[in-house]
C-alpha cells in the first residue's frame, strides 16, 4: 500500500487506524518491557527475569489462573452453546427478525451495570431467593451457601455468558442469510435428515468460519474482563485480570513489573487458546466428513425447540429482572428480607446521590458524546474515501481493514492499557482529558466502523451523482442527500459508539490516573461496598444513558421521516 | 449547444469494450447508442456525465460546444441524467425533490411557481406534498424527468429510462419524455438495448464488439 495524499480525505483512514492502533502497539511494548524488568520510570534499567519469577511464585497466581481459565472458557463456550441451541431450536421464525432489531439496545447495557443487576438477583438475600421464599418456608432466612461471587466462579460464568450470547446471536443473524440457511434446512429435511443434523453438520461449520472473529473477541473478553470479574467473580484470589489490575495499582511500584509479566502471560494464554481453537478446526472438519458419509443423524426427540424457548425466556427474564431490581433498589427506603418488594419507596437515595453523581455523570456524558462524534467523523471520512477511490480490489482491502479493526477487540485491554499509560506519563499526557478521550476512542472507533460500514457501503452512489448533477454543489449534495438518507444508520452508529464509551472501565481507571471518575468506575468502586442503594442508582444511570441514546437514535429518524414510507424500511 | 464524441472508446483492463466511434448530437437532436448488455453502454454515459470509475479508461475526446469536458467535474458539467430507476430522494416529498435541483438564481416564490407549473402541465398538479413512496411507478418516472429538466441541464443523458416500466405505460411515457425533451432544445444521448425506444430521426450508433 502506498500512501498518497492527493486528496484531503486520503489521510482520514490512516488517521482512524492510527487513533486505535497506536495505543495498542505502544501499550504492548510498554507492557512487555517492564515484564522483563526494564522500567526506567522507577529506576529499573536492566533486563531481568525477576518479574516472571515473582509472578510464578506468587501464592495467588495458580488459583487466579485457574479461575481465569474456568470462567473465561466456561463463559465463552456456554455463550456459544446457548447461541447454537437458540438457532437450532427456532431459527427461521419471526422471533429472530424482531430480535435482530432489539438486540442492539440489549448489547448496549454496560457490563458493570448488568453485573450489579445480576448481583441483586443472585446473592443469598437476593430477589430469586426471596421469590422462592414466597412458596417455601425453608428460606425464611437467606441461605448460607454463596450464590454470588462463588469460589467456583459459576455466577461469573453465568453473568458473562448472558452478556455475550446476544452479541454472538447478532453476529450469527447477520451472516445466516448469506449462508442460505433456510434453504439448506429445507433441503436437508426433504432428504430425510433432522433439523439438528442440518445445523450441526451443514450450517454450523460454515457459520463458525464467519463468526470466528467475533467468537474470539468473546473469548478474549471473557478471559480478561476486569469490571464484571470484580463484581461477579470469585475472590481470594480473583481472576488473573483482577489480580493484575491490583498489582498495577499497588503502592509498591515494583509490583507493576509483576503486573506487566501477568498481563504478558494473560496475552500468551489467550493466544495459545486461540491457536488451539484454530488447530481443532481441521479434525472437526474430518469428523464432519465422517458424519456426513455415515449419516449419523441420530433420532433423539427434538429437545432443542423447548430448550430454545427456555433460553429465550431466561435471557429475557435476567435482562428485565436485572434492570427492574436495580430500579427498585435505587428507589427503596426500607426493605427487609424476605419481602419481595420494599416496604417503603423514596427518592431519597436518588436525590442525595445527585451531588455525588454530578461529576461522574458529566464526565461520562462528555466522554461518550465526544468520542462517539469524533469516531463518527473519522469513520465517515474513511468510508467516503473508499467511495472516492472505488478501488477494484475492494474485497481484499476490506477484509484486511476488518482484521485491523478487530485488533483492539481481540487484544485484551489489560494487556496494553498499562503500557499505554506508561507512555502517556512519558509524554506528559497522563491524567488529561484528551488522553482519556483518546483511550476511549481505541474501542469506540472500531465499533462505530463495524456498525456503519455495511449500510454506508450499500448506499446507491447514483443518488450522489444525481444530486451533484442537479445542484452543482458538493457540500449540499453530501449533507442534504447522502447523510440524510443514511441518517438512521448514522445515528445508530453514534449510539453504539456512545454506549461503548459508557461501558469502558479500565481505560478510565488507568489513563484517567484517578483524576476522572465515570459512572462505570464509580459503580465498580461502589460494588465492593455495602451501600446497595447508591450502587443501584449508579448502575441505573449507567443502564439508562445508552438506552436513552438508542431510543433517540430510533425516534429522531422515525419522527423526521414519519411521512416517508420508504425511509422507515432503511436497514440499519 | 452540441455534444461530440470523437474517436471515442472505453477500455477495461486495457481491453477495448467496443470499436471506437464518432458521434455528434446538436441541439434538439437525439443520439441513440445501442448494444448488447455488457457492451459498456451505461459506463459510456457515466463517462460523459463525469463519474467514470477507475476500473475503466476512456480514449478519444468528449466535447461540448467544441471544448473538452474531460477536466470538468460532474457538478460543473450541467448534465441531466435519467436512470432506469427513478432515484427520487426517499426522504423528500415531491415538491422538495423538484426544489432540490432548481438553480439558485430564482426567488423562493419563483421556484414554487415553476414547480407547480411543471406538475400541473404533467397532470400531477395535486401531488406536490405527496410522499414519493406512495406514487405509482409511472408517476415517479415522470417526476424524475421533471426534476432533471427543472435543473436546466445543457445536455441530457438517458440510461435505459423505459426498461423498468410495464408494457402498457411504456410507449405512453416514452412519447411524453421525448415531447418534453423537444421543448428544451438541448442535445440528448439515449442508451438502450431496445430498438423500439429510439425515436425516428435519431442518430444511431450500434456498439460493435472489437476484433479479437
Amino acid at each position: 500500500m502506498k500512501l498518497r495524499l492527493s486528496h484531503p480525505l486520503a489521510i482520514v483512514p490512516w488517521l482512524a487506524v492510527a487513533v486505535f492502533l497506536t495505543p495498542v502497539v505502544l501499550g504492548l511494548v510498554g507492557t512487555w518491557l517492564p515484564a522483563f524488568g526494564w522500567f526506567p520510570a522507577i529506576g529499573l534499567d536492566h533486563f531481568s527475569l525477576a518479574p516472571w519469577f515473582n509472578l510464578l511464585s506468587h501464592p495467588s497466581f495458580p488459583g487466579a489462573l485457574r479461575h481465569t481459565l474456568v470462567t473465561g472458557l466456561g463463559a465463552a463456550l456456554l455463550a456459544l452453546v446457548l447461541t447454537a441451541l437458540l438457532l437450532i431450536g427456532s431459527y427461521p421464525s419471526p422471533l429472530f427478525s424482531w430480535l435482530e432489531k432489539t438486540l442492539a439496545p440489549i448489547l448496549s447495557i454496560p457490563h458493570a451495570a448488568f453485573a450489579i443487576g445480576m448481583s441483586f438477583l443472585l446473592v443469598p438475600s437476593g430477589w430469586l431467593v426471596r421469590l422462592l421464599a414466597l412458596v417455601s418456608d425453608k428460606f425464611d432466612r437467606p441461605p448460607l451457601w454463596s450464590t454470588f461471587q462463588d469460589p467456583q466462579g459459576i455466577s461469573l460464568i453465568v453473568t458473562l455468558a448472558l452478556k455475550e450470547t446476544p452479541f454472538l446471536l447478532l453476529m450469527c443473524l447477520a451472516v445466516l442469510p448469506t449462508l442460505k440457511a433456510q434453504k439448506t434446512l429445507w433441503l436437508a429435511k426433504s432428504l430425510g435428515h433432522s433439523t439438528r443434523f442440518a445445523w450441526l453438520w451443514l450450517i454450523f461449520p460454515q457459520l463458525y468460519q464467519q463468526i470466528r472473529l467475533p467468537f474470539f473477541a468473546v473469548l478474549a473478553y471473557s478471559l480478561t474482563v476486569v469490571d464484571i470479574a470484580v463484581i461477579a467473580g470469585p475472590t481470594t484470589p480473583g481472576t488473573l485480570a483482577v489480580l493484575i489490575t491490583q498489582w498495577f495499582n499497588d503502592p509498591d511500584l515494583t509490583q507493576r513489573t509483576v503486573g506487566a509479566a501477568g498481563a504478558a502471560t494473560l496475552l500468551m494464554v489467550l493466544a495459545l487458546i486461540m491457536a488451539i481453537g484454530l488447530m481443532l478446526e481441521r479434525p472437526l472438519r474430518r469428523l464432519r466428513g465422517l458424519c456426513l458419509t455415515y449419516g449419523a443423524s441420530g433420532h433423539w426427540p427434538a429437545w432443542e425447540r423447548p430448550m430454545a424457548g427456555l433460553i429465550s425466556f431466561l435471557l429475557l427474564f435476567f435482562y428485565t429482572a436485572a434492570l427492574l431490581i436495580t430500579l427498585i433498589w435505587s428507589l427503596s427506603a426500607q426493605w427487609r428480607y424476605p419481602a419481595v418488594l420494599p416496604k417503603r419507596f423514596s427518592l431519597d437515595t436518588v436525590a442525595h446521590s445527585m451531588t455525588q453523581l454530578f461529576d461522574p455523570l458529566w464526565c461520562t456524558l462528555l466522554l461518550a458524546s465526544l468520542s462517539a462524534l469524533l469516531a463518527l467523523i473519522l469513520v465517515v471520512g474513511s468510508l467516503e474515501n473508499e467511495v472516492r477511490l472505488k478501488y477494484g480490489t475492494k474485497k481484499a482491502r476490506g477484509q484486511k481493514i476488518l482484521l485491523l479493526l478487530y485488533l483492539p477487540l481481540l487484544i485484551p485491554q489489560i494487556a496494553f492499557i498499562f503500557g499505554f499509560q506508561v507512555w502517556l506519563i512519558r509524554v506528559g499526557l497522563d491524567g488529561t482529558f484528551v488522553a482519556l478521550l483518546w483511550s476511549h476512542m481505541i474501542f469506540v472507533v472500531p465499533y462505530v466502523f463495524l456498525t456503519l460500514s455495511g449500510p454506508y457501503r450499500q448506499f446507491d452512489d447514483r443518488y450522489s451523482w444525481l444530486a451533484l448533477s442537479l445542484t452543482g454543489a458538493r457540500a449540499r449534495s453530501f449533507w442534504r442527500i447522502k447523510l440524510m438518507i443514511l441518517l438512521r444508520p448514522i445515528l445508530y452508529a453514534l449510539a453504539t459508539g456512545f454506549a461503548v464509551s459508557i461501558a469502558q472501565y479500565l481505560p478510565t481507571l488507568f489513563v484517567g490516573a484517578g483524576r476522572f471518575a465515570t459512572l462505570t468506575t464509580e459503580a465498580v468502586a461502589l460494588a465492593s461496598g455495602s451501600d446497595r442503594r447508591l450502587m443501584a442508582v449508579m448502575a441505573l444511570w449507567q443502564q439508562l444513558l445508552p438506552l436513552i441514546v438508542f431510543a433517540l437514535a430510533t425516534l429522531i429518524p422515525a419522527y423526521r421521516f414519519r411521512h416517508r414510507r420508504a425511509m422507515s424500511q432503511t436497514a440499519s | 449547444m452540441t455534444m461530440q464524441l470523437i474517436n471515442y472508446q472505453l477500455c477495461r483492463a486495457q481491453r477495448p469494450l467496443f470499436k471506437a466511434f464518432d458521434l455528434t448530437v446538436g441541439p434538439g437532436e437525439i443520439g441513440a447508442i445501442t448494444g448488447i448488455s455488457g457492451s459498456g453502454k451505461s459506463t459510456l454515459l457515466a463517462d460523459i456525465s463525469g463519474i467514470l470509475t477507475p476500473a475503466f479508461s476512456s480514449l478519444g475526446d468528449i466535447l461540448f460546444n467544441g471544448s473538452s469536458l474531460r477536466a470538468i467535474p460532474i457538478e460543473r458539467r450541467q448534465v441531466g441524467i435519467l436512470f432506469q430507476d427513478d432515484l427520487l430522494f426517499p426522504h423528500l416529498n415531491v415538491f422538495e425533490n423538484l426544489l432540490f435541483g432548481l438553480p439558485n438564481g430564482f426567488s423562493r416564490a419563483d421556484k414554487t411557481t415553476r414547480i407547480h407549473d411543471a406538475l400541473t402541465e404533467s397532470g400531477l398538479g395535486s401531488y406536490a406534498l405527496r410522499d414519493i413512496a406512495t406514487l405509482s411507478g409511472g408517476q415517479r418516472a415522470r417526476i424524475s424527468l421533471l426534476r432533471t429538466l427543472l435543473s436546466e441541464p445543457k445536455l441530457m443523458l438517458l440510461d435505459e429510462p423505459f426498461s423498468k416500466l410495464d408494457r402498457a405505460m411504456r410507449s405512453q411515457f416514452r412519447e411524453w419524455v421525448f415531447e418534453q425533451l423537444d421543448h428544451q432544445h438541448i442535445p440528448v444521448v439515449l442508451v438502450t438495448h431496445d430498438p423500439e425506444d429510439i425515436p425516428d430521426g435519431s442518430r444511431v450508433i450500434e456498439l460493435e464488439v472489437p476484433d479479437a
